[in-house]
């Protein structure tokens, strides 16, 4: 086992990543992607609905752009693995993308009671 | 665990004897004293007078039903005390109040002596239907009793059940009397099953991660073995125990001369080691020089006085206090509370309380194919250990982690060692001391402020009307439920994404009790049974949210709670899936560049198809079983229904569909 | 048995100190990239090794599994560069022809895990899901005992193994080679910490090896190929034992590094050990020259071959067979057969075949008080033992039992030995006892049909119309409606006391497989659910009688059989007890003269009462029952068989008496 060097490719993601607007997808590429979403494991750490968890960050409405998005997913060397286009194809990738931005945003926290009069004490 | 009788049925006496023919089932019978022949042991009783000396410090025995046997009427019977009712004679100054068992037929006597000389009081026996699970109860009563409970198991059988709920409170420092039945004598003992159940040294199978064990050889041997197995186990670090109780020792009848001089030695629990003066003093002279002195603390609350020793500490200093949650270390509302690491990265002092994993509190280590790994304390940051952990562990299994150096070892129990660590720190505090102090209070405040404002919005959007149900909508649901209950909850919550760690007020020593210690699956149910039995008397709402997969380990422990009337309400966090390792195929296969699209990553990880249905599963064994819920909006009604029966004495449980994590 | 991975550590991230992702990372976990890796480097560990393409030389399954992908070729830096050593591994299984292995999974096998269900296509082995270790083990060890062949228990190093330990002791006491593989990570430098670290162990195997016949922890590849053709070997070889291999995470994670091309061993089993010819003569001397041999059976037969060496010599004696049932020895519908009875009494020569107690076999040993004992042979009678207990055999745990001695002890695997035995007896019997054998077997024939006559009247005697319902009721019932049928039994009997030995007729080798061995509780179902899924290939219907207190250690084997469509009929002998010591209470109660009011405390299963039919609905299986009339049992039978023939599983609740 060896250890990889960081490609250069990577530093320039980092700095992409500030920059990153968000792509919008056509509807039935939504669709679509919530199928390849689930098909391709994405579920397992981020949730259904891409809101994350313990295992892996929310990932609904991402702040990256698909090129930065899509660079990190493929070379991830940190704690979630690198799902390479042989595994997940450049075209299911863009749809899991469209499928994160494409689902509904949250309800506003003020118009749910439960979360009300949870730190009021 | 039982003792099947041996399948030589047919080879019975009874036809050779020609007397009670007809009426000998199944193996069992009454035996005349003709059929004592030439060849009993030397020295088998004689008939005699029963024993009246009684143990010389029973404070208990007031208490104990009737001890008189009646005279040697009858051949086929004992005459005089059996040995086990002295051993119960030893439990009962102990202050034990349950025995949690899967009858044996090792333990047959003292079981008998339990239920009848002991009345089944102090200590009452339960049943268990695993021995895994019996153990893992009295892993989970401790936390909450904070006094051992007995386990008591076949010798072998049984012994290997329990071998891995052993593990987990060994890792987790949890004191459980582990009491097992063997017969080492070939001549006394049965042959066929009894003797298959029977072996040399039953402990050495358990014995890496068992702080001491021992096989008596007589009940004077015992009495002081069992009260020393108990100061063992309850000196810190906490550990479980084993005692062997030989059969031919509880089943016999000493002759009373042996016995003029039984007695049953005081337990005088010694004080937990304090850690040594000056290198407490050093200690404190870092963190009042400190600029982010952080405290880490796994285990370091032993009793509610360790938590506000805790409280007293950080606020002293205003540092923040890591809580890695294997007791209820500190109050996670508490502005100096910080969950993760960031506090850590910042440390110019690090001190960490009986901790698990020092190395790994300090280090990254991503699981990637290449093992990355590297410190996140900046350089040069100081660290100090303070803990038990240096002062007892075994080889073999790796629970003490790997290697960490560090500036300052202390090695002593932690809780007993506050004291004098506030102390020290308290005579350091100057006036520049003072105003950085403040302004670090100050700055924790703000901070604090700021991240619990954006709970219910994180909330809100982790899925909040989802179906599966979201670990936050959930822990939101029962929140609003027990908030204004006296509640505790006896499960981990990690399954959940932490969120009622998040959402939840925990200030009370009982309302957390950390998780398995060994990570072991098949804990999570029979420890909140063990939990809820604990806090029984004190009429607490008890609250177990139970991860599927555990649940089907050793789902039996569901009917222990229904037949001891064990109030606790179990809210399933069913993924359907034994998830961690749902993930943990995904990495291979990533790793990998193998795709799992084709539906590979069900095989052996999921728990689905068909589904299981915990309702009925927990209607199968007398508790009230309530769901599937699938829709979030009927959480309230099913989780009020079910606290109505729990509020009236009974175990309930609702079975939550939910998101992964 | 899962690794959860530690709570700290999944928020001990640098996402603030790397400030990417900000605001999306919720509760702590995050990504990281490289550079968080810097300082820690290994000397040396940037070297970029080619990864190996040099294939086995004996994978001849490699090419149903598809080719070996370059890995890493497409420059992601986080992937596995060639050919992960878990599925060399996978190759190494598939020549040893292991169908099945089940699993509760685990972090520590995660990687050879993917492997069968990617590279090795989840075929040939095919994965198993069992919801607790204990189970997978008893499933290997029921399969076993119908197929012949080992299927592989694949556990987590060590909590994993705690958990089966039980299961593998059942296993080596009744002689069967379940095939252990766990996972462990003993170099403290490439492991996880926390919880990853808390489930490895310098020495896994230590816990276990007092009742493993053979285990090894390989230390590369090459080693592991050896060590698995070995361990199925030494397995395989009676006496037949339980063997464990633990597979090193690093070996089964990373790609494969050999300096040699990696090859498997072909397996060349050796042939078993015969008894000495010598020995041999004279014990068929002893038993042709006898006026009344016994020959008691325990585990004679391996396969159904033993069955049929058992006829032909009990036939040459036309001596009786007394049947301890750790194996179906001998048809209960020969007259020869006994299970019992006063055969051994009356002996003047006894041979023992493959008994785990020659001792119990020859003395009485009273559970009384007093523990009255005496040998029930008669003076001079002459004890011959043949088997392989004295070729095997280990300290600390007692299955050895108690010291017999004997006058010939022939050290060997009996069914290898029948052979020359028959022929031996055959050539020793003089001309002037061939009339008194005769005789023998006609008495022995006369006895036997009488036998039969009493039989079916305990039968109705038994309590027939009771509520709850008799064991002979039961098993009279379970009878007429599976004799027409190629049906097995899975279980034992004996908590029924034996009616469907008294009743049925078990005439076939794969009609019944004995007991736990062991006598450990808990492995009842799984082990029924593991011989049903040997049976299954040959479409016949299983009936596991299954006792309560046995169903509840691991209730969630029922879900293994419908998860995996395992045809089965359940009937839960359901006496709401743990009644072995329900009696064991009275009898002590009653030595002491305390009465036994109390002996239900910690005994007893009710209040509430389970409900088994419930119970399996639970877990996604037809459930039938509570029965308590005994004029619904057919019905419920009816409807039980008719399930398990569409290819489930199904539960019948039968509310019995005690025994």
């Amino acid at each position: 086992m060896h250890r990889k060097t960081l490609p250069g490719f990577v530093s320039a993601l980092l700095a992409s990543l500030f920059f990153a607007g968000a792509a919008q997808a056509a509807d039935a590429a939504a669709e679509d992607g919530a199928a390849v979403y689930s098909r391709s494991g994405c579920w397992g750490c981020h949730a259904y609905l891409g809101q994350g968890g313990r295992d892996g960050p929310q990932i609904a409405h991402t702040a990256l752009s698909y090129e930065a998005f899509s660079t990190f997913v493929r070379n991830s060397t940190g704690d979630m693995p690198p799902f390479t286009a042989r595994i997940v194809p450049d075209a299911d990738l863009e749809k899991i993308y469209a499928y994160l931005q494409s689902i509904p945003e949250p309800p506003a926290p003020e118009t749910l009671p439960l979360l009300q009069d949870v730190f009021s004490d | 665990m039982t003792d099947k009788s041996k399948s030589k049925q047919a080879v019975t006496k009874v036809d050779r004897r020609k007397f009670m023919a007809g009426v000998a089932v199944a193996g069992a019978a009454v035996v005349s004293t003709e059929a004592k022949s030439a060849i009993l042991p030397p020295g088998a009783p004689a008939p005699a007078a029963p024993s009246a000396m009684r143990p010389s410090t029973v404070m208990a025995q007031a208490e104990v039903a009737t001890a008189s046997v009646s005279a040697p009427a009858y051949p086929g019977t004992q005459n005089g005390k059996p040995g086990s009712d002295y051993m119960v004679d030893v439990l009962k100054t102990l202050d034990i109040e349950y025995i949690v068992t899967n009858p044996a037929s090792s333990c047959r006597g003292i079981h008998e002596s339990i239920v009848n000389y002991g009345g089944n009081r102090m200590p009452e026996l339960l049943t268990t239907m695993h021995e895994e699970s019996g153990t893992a109860m009295a892993h989970g009563y401790f936390k909450v009793a904070l006094k051992p409970m007995g386990s008591l198991c076949h010798g072998t059988v049984g012994l290997q059940h329990a071998a891995m709920a052993v593990y987990n409170a060994w890792c987790d420092r949890a004191p459980i009397l582990m009491m097992i039945g063997n017969e080492m004598d070939a001549n006394v003992r049965r042959p066929g099953v009894p003797t298959t159940h029977a072996a040399q040294d039953p402990a050495a199978m358990i014995r890496d991660f068992t702080k001491w064990d021992d096989q008596p050889g007589s009940l004077q041997h015992f009495s002081e073995s069992m009260v020393r197995a108990y100061r063992i186990s309850m000196t810190p670090p906490y550990e479980p125990v084993l005692i062997v109780m030989g059969e031919e020792l509880q089943e016999g009848v000493p002759e009373p001369g042996h016995f003029e001089n039984f007695s049953i030695p005081k337990v005088a629990l010694p004080t937990p080691p304090q850690g040594e003066s000056n290198a407490v003093r050093e200690t404190a002279a870092m963190l009042v020089a400190a600029e982010n002195p952080v405290f880490v603390v796994d285990r370091v609350a032993r009793t509610p006085a360790g938590l506000a020793l805790m409280v007293e500490l950080a606020e002293l200093l205003q540092a923040t206090v890591v809580d890695q949650g294997g007791r209820m270390n500190f109050p996670n509302m508490h502005h100096l509370a910080a969950r993760g690491a960031a506090a850590i990265r910042r440390a110019d002092v690090v001190v960490g309380m009986e901790l698990t994993d020092f190395w790994g509190t300090v280090n990254d280590f991503s699981d990637t194919a290449h093992a990355q790994q590297g410190p996140i304390v900046r350089e040069g940051t100081r660290m100090v250990s303070i803990g038990t952990g240096d002062v007892y562990i075994r080889a073999n299994y790796q629970d003490f982690q790997r290697y960490q150096p560090v500036d300052i070892a202390i090695a002593a129990d932690a809780e007993a060692t506050l004291p004098s660590l506030i102390e020290a720190v308290r005579m350091l505090l100057d006036g520049a001391a003072r105003t950085r102090i403040d302004n670090r209070g100050q700055a924790a405040r703000d901070a604090y402020n700021t991240a619990r404002s954006r709970v219910a919005a994180d909330a809100a959007a982790s899925a909040w009307n989802a179906s599966p149900i979201s670990g936050a909508r959930l822990s939101f649901e029962l929140w609003e439920l027990i908030k204004n209950e006296d509640w505790a909850l006896v499960s981990r919550d990690q399954s959940i994404s932490n969120w009622p760690h998040r959402v939840w007020t925990f200030d009370k020593y009982y309302q957390w009790i950390g998780g398995p210690g060994g990570a072991g699956i098949g804990y999570g149910l029979p420890a909140a049974v063990g939990a809820a039995l604990a806090h029984r008397p004190h009429g607490r709402l008890v609250v177990n949210i139970q991860n599927d997969g555990d649940c089907m380990y050793a789902p039996g422990a569901l009917w222990t709670a229904a037949h001891h009337k064990i109030p606790l309400l179990n809210v399933m966090h069913n993924n359907r899936a034994y998830h961690q390792e749902v993930m943990h195929l995904q990495r291979m296969a990533s790793w990998r560049q193998r795709g799992l699209s084709d539906g590979s990553w069900r095989v052996a990880t999921t728990i689905e198809n068909p589904n299981v249905d915990y309702a009925k599963l927990a209607e199968s064994m007398g508790v009230a079983g309530i769901g599937p819920i699938e829709n979030p909006n009927d959480l309230a009604p099913a989780l009020r229904r079910a606290i109505d029966i729990v509020k009236a004495g009974e175990p309930a449980l609702v079975d939550v569909i939910t998101q992964p994590r | 048995m899962s690794r959860k991975t530690d709570s700290v550590r999944s928020n001990a991230r640098n996402v603030d100190r790397r400030n990417f992702l900000k605001g999306v990372a919720v509760a702590g976990a995050a990504v990281s990239v490289g550079e968080g890796a810097s300082a820690a480097i290994l000397p040396g560990a940037t070297q970029n090794a080619p990864p190996m393409a040099l294939r086995p030389s004996a994978q001849m399954l490699a090419a149903e599994t598809g080719p070996v992908r370059d890995a890493g070729s497409d420059g992601s830096p986080g992937t596995v560069n060639g050919k992960p050593g878990s599925d060399f591994m996978v190759d190494v299984v598939k020549t040893l022809g292991v169908e099945y292995v089940i699993t509760n999974p685990a972090s520590s096998c995660r990687g050879i895990h993917e492997s069968f269900v990617t590279y090795g296509g989840n075929a040939m082995p095919e994965l198993l899901t069992a919801t607790h270790e204990e189970a997978a083990t008893a499933m290997g060890h029921g399969y076993f005992k119908v197929s012949g062949k080992p299927l592989i228990a694949l556990c987590h190093g060590t909590v994993g193994l705690m958990h089966a330990s039980m299961a593998i002791y059942n296993a080596w006491c009744d002689r069967v080679p379940v095939f252990m593989m766990v996972g462990n990570n003993t170099d403290a430098d490439t492991r996880v910490p926390g919880t990853p670290t808390l489930h490895t162990v310098q020495d896994p195997a230590a816990m276990v090896r007092d009742f493993t016949k053979w285990d090894d922890q390989p230390g590369s590849l090459q080693h592991f190929a050896e060590s698995m053709v070995r361990a199925y070997k030494i397995a395989l070889t009676p006496p037949t034992e339980p063997v464990l291999i633990s597979m090193e995470e690093h070996l089964q994670e990373h790609e494969i590094h050999s300096e040699r091309p990696l090859t498997i061993p072909r397996l060349s089993m050796p042939s078993f050990p015969q008894g000495d010819l010598n020995a041999v003569r004279e014990a068929a001397q002893l038993l042709a020259n006898a006026e009344y041999p016994v020959i008691v059976v325990d585990r004679a037969a391996r396969t159904p071959a033993g069955v049929q060496y058992m006829i032909e010599l009990a036939e040459a004696l036309n001596a009786p067979v007394v049947d301890r049932m750790g194996r179906m020895n001998f048809p209960n519908t020969h007259h020869l057969y006994q299970m019992g009875g006063p055969a051994v009494g009356r002996a003047d020569v006894v041979l023992g075949i493959e008994l785990m107690d020659y001792w119990g076999t020859v003395n009485d040993f009273m559970d009384n008080a007093e523990q009255t004992r005496a040998p029930i042979v008669r003076e001079g009678t002459k004890l011959i033992s043949l088997g392989v207990s004295d070729l095997y055999i280990r300290a600390n745990f007692q299955d050895f039992q108690r010291y017999q001695p004997v006058d010939i002890a022939i050290a060997a695997d009996a069914e290898t030995t029948l052979p020359s035995l028959i022929e031996a007896v055959r050539m020793a019997i003089p001309q002037a006892r061939r009339a008194g054998i005769a005789q023998r077997g006609e008495d022995s024939m006369r006895a036997f049909t009488a036998g039969r006559e009493r039989t079916l009247q305990q039968a109705a005697a038994n309590a027939w119309n009771a509520r709850p319902i008799s064991s002979s009721r039961l098993t009279a019932e379970l009878w007429a409606q599976i004799k027409n049928e190629d049906w097995a039994l899975v279980s034992r009997d004996q908590s029924m006391s034996f009616w469907p030995h008294r009743l049925w007729a078990i005439e076939q080798f794969h009609q019944f497989i004995g007991g736990p061995g062991g006598q450990g509780i808990g492995y009842g179902l799984p082990a029924a659910v593991g011989a049903a899924l040997a049976h299954r290939a040959h479409g016949r219907l299983v009936v596991n009688l299954q006792n309560d207190g046995d169903f509840m250690y691991v209730p969630g084997s029922l879900w293994t059989a419908a998860h995996h469509s395992i045809p089965m009929l359940n009937i839960i002998y359901n006496n709401r007890a743990y009644h072995q010591e329900v009696m064991h209470m009275q009898r002590m109660a009653s030595w002491r003269q305390r009465g036994i009011q109390n002996a239900l405390i910690g005994t007893v299963l009710t209040n509430p009462n389970l409900s088994f039919s419930d119970l399996a609905r639970g877990m996604g299986v037809e459930g039938i029952g509570p029965i308590e009339d005994p004029n619904d049992l057919a019905a419920a039978i009816r409807r039980g068989i008719e399930v398990v023939k569409s290819g489930q599983p199904v539960v019948i609740d039968v509310v019995a008496q005690p025994r």
